[in-house]
């Protein structure tokens, strides 16, 4: 339990900022590209899956984070985690769709479909593995979830945008489809590095 | 023959990463260096064999209602094992991967794999799969890494390139490199197969444990895929 | 009965054995592993420590209160040679871990990066010699050490942690 980063109220909002903007999990991490690509053509199917993301990683973040530091670490078991922490999400993902099917029926016919591609998403893992590697105490990897899911969604809205732009451009024919994706996201990732200085220089 | 075409065709023919778009993360995550993109892809290639093995030795036990939880359950184990010896064995490999060893475990090639040919294969073929998906795998990552390398930093295996050294391009190594870069050798296998190459949903989406959701999707959507 | 069985209990057995068998592996692999995990880190921190103080023999850890935050661990050399500092620094993007050894007389021997995660090509500079060697023979005032022009804010991270373990040399020169 020692060694553990507790931040302050500034700390915090500088961690979510930076979660979001300058260690964007899509665009600079690489985490989560898979819907990312598939799921970024429409703007209402990037929101939803954006935000079932962000409600799986911080349920997720709030699961693994006990489970690593009261359960875990005390007996010497940190080497389950990898196979614990993935076992959690699937349970919790599969969990929270019968919940939605069962009580809240709207929701579920609005995110439900994204639910299953969730439990792949090596950014969900990722998150909450890199909550504990990084030493964030509870608050901490709660807000880091958050900004991490966050990032995501705004990387998705973003891309979308770009991409219903794209549908109407001449594109060499060996660049449909994919290939011309990925160009386009390699350009609105350069964006970000604008991003980056702003948040830097907000805080110093 | 037969046993040929399974080792090869996951090398070229169906490679996981450029022809059926697999494993994106990892791909482009660690090819900034061609030492990181062998590391790399010599770690899943062991998974992938392992896994492949064990689930076909074990597709008549496993009950279906089950097999993905016990399928991730096994891969994980496997990822957890090679997590541990590259951390005893090759350190500064552990570092430079960070994040994505663990991660292994979500590559979509895996348990693809998993769904798409070991749990209706001898063990023999499944092998011999796992080693041939295992190296297209390496194979594309260590083209990108190449690339990425030598224009980024001016090396190739942190060896000094003359001339380039001094004149690196080095946003190929950051995030917009790798994006950059993967769409362009997507978009040379489409040329070269004349568009032939890549039709994900032939065969890649169905080894996706979330195929099902994904056609719910493409339902509503004209489906991306069906253009490329 | 039967079909109870074949729907329910059969798949959760196997579940539940394949579970025990992988958790078995990984305990095993872990019983072989964790030793030499230790081991290869243990040798790693004392190369590292040794590298920036060349003359020490081998090293203490300080138990000392009162360190600014970016001061992790504070070694004293057993021969007298000297201090270590573990340093934490927020660099660009992320944290930069940093190392710096100091003689007796509270003068760099020598300062190295250990682990950073900033912008190739720029905020990277800090780990080049010319940027490293500045700092080798400075007392606290660090005069003539110049930051990179494009990294600066790497370079004053960097900085502001040297300039912490200067305070951390007078608490560690006080309990030593």
């Amino acid at each position: 339990m020692e060694n553990l980063i507790h931040l302050d109220a500034k700390g915090l909002v500088m961690l979510l900022m930076s979660a979001v903007f300058v260690n964007n999990y899509v665009l600079q991490k690489f985490l989560g590209i898979c819907p990312f690509l598939g799921v970024s053509k429409k703007l209402d199917q990037a929101t939803g899956m954006s935000i079932a993301v962000i409600f799986v990683m911080m349920l997720a973040t709030a699961v693994t984070w006990p489970i690593q530091h009261y359960l875990l670490d005390p007996h010497g078991f940190g080497y389950l985690q990898t196979i614990v922490f993935i076992l959690v999400i699937a349970a919790l993902v599969q969990l929270v769709e019968i919940i939605l099917k069962k009580y809240i029926p709207s929701l579920h016919s609005a995110l439900g479909v994204y639910l299953p591609l969730i439990t792949t998403n090596c950014a969900v893992l990722g998150v909450t593995i890199l909550n504990i590697s990084s030493q964030y105490d509870f608050v901490s990897s709660l807000i880091n979830s958050l900004g991490s899911g966050l990032g995501f969604f705004l990387a998705m809205v973003l891309f979308s945008g770009v991409r219903a732009r794209m549908d109407g451009g001449d594109t060499p024919e060996a660049f449909k489809g994919l290939p011309i994706t990925l160009v386009a996201a390699s350009i609105v990732s350069v964006s970000f590095f604008g991003f980056a200085g702003v948040i830097e220089r907000l805080f110093s | 023959m037969k046993k040929l075409g399974i080792l090869l065709k996951g090398i070229i023919k169906e490679n996981p990463v450029l022809v059926l778009v697999l494993g994106t993360c990892p791909t482009l995550a660690v090819s900034t260096q061609a030492s990181n993109a062998i590391g790399m892809g010599l770690a899943a290639t062991i998974v992938l064999i392992c896994s492949n093995i064990a689930i076909s030795a074990l597709r008549n036990v496993i009950p279906d209602k089950v097999r993905i939880p016990c399928y991730i359950v096994l891969i994980a184990g496997f990822v957890t094992i090679v997590q541990m010896l590259v951390r005893a064995f090759a350190p500064a490999l552990n570092e430079s991967l960070g994040i994505f060893l663990p991660l292994i475990v979500v590559n979509c090639i895996i348990l693809g794999r998993a769904e798409m040919f070991a749990n209706k294969n001898t063990v023999l073929d499944s092998a011999l799969d796992g080693i041939g998906m295992g190296l297209g795998f390496t194979l594309a990552l260590f083209a990108m890494a190449t690339i990425r390398e030598i224009l980024g930093s001016g090396t190739w295996f942190g060896m000094e390139i003359p001339v380039l050294i001094d004149n690196n391009i080095s946003i190929m190594t950051l995030a917009p490199g790798g994006f950059f870069v993967f769409g362009c050798l997507i978009a040379l296998v489409n040329k070269i197969s004349k568009g032939k190459a890549i039709k994900k949903e032939d065969f890649g989406c169905k080894g996706c444990p979330s195929a099902v959701a994904c056609g719910k999707l493409k339902g509503t959507e004209s489906g991306k895929e069906s253009e490329a | 009965m039967n079909s109870i069985g074949k729907d329910f209990v059969k798949p959760i057995l196997v579940l539940t054995l394949i579970c025990l068998l992988i958790s078995a592996a990984l305990a095993f692999t872990n019983q072989k592993t964790a030793p030499i995990i230790a081991a290869a880190e243990k040798a790693a921190a004392e190369a590292a420590r040794q590298e920036v103080l060349p003359e020490a023999d081998s090293f203490t850890l300080m138990e000392l209160e009162g360190l600014p935050s970016t001061v992790t661990e504070v070694y004293r050399a057993d021969n007298g040679a000297g201090f270590v500092f573990m340093l934490t620094a927020k660099g660009y993007s992320g944290d930069m871990k940093l190392i710096c050894g100091m003689d007796a007389d509270g003068k760099i021997t020598d300062c190295n990066t250990l682990l950073q995660s900033e912008t190739k090509g720029l905020g990277t500079k800090t780990t080049l010699p010319e940027f490293r060697q500045q700092f080798a023979g400075k007392d606290s005032s660090l005069s003539g050490v110049e930051t990179i022009s494009g990294a600066t804010i790497s370079s004053k991270a960097y900085l502001g942690a040297i300039k912490d373990a200067f305070t951390a040399y007078e608490t560690a020169k006080g309990a030593a």
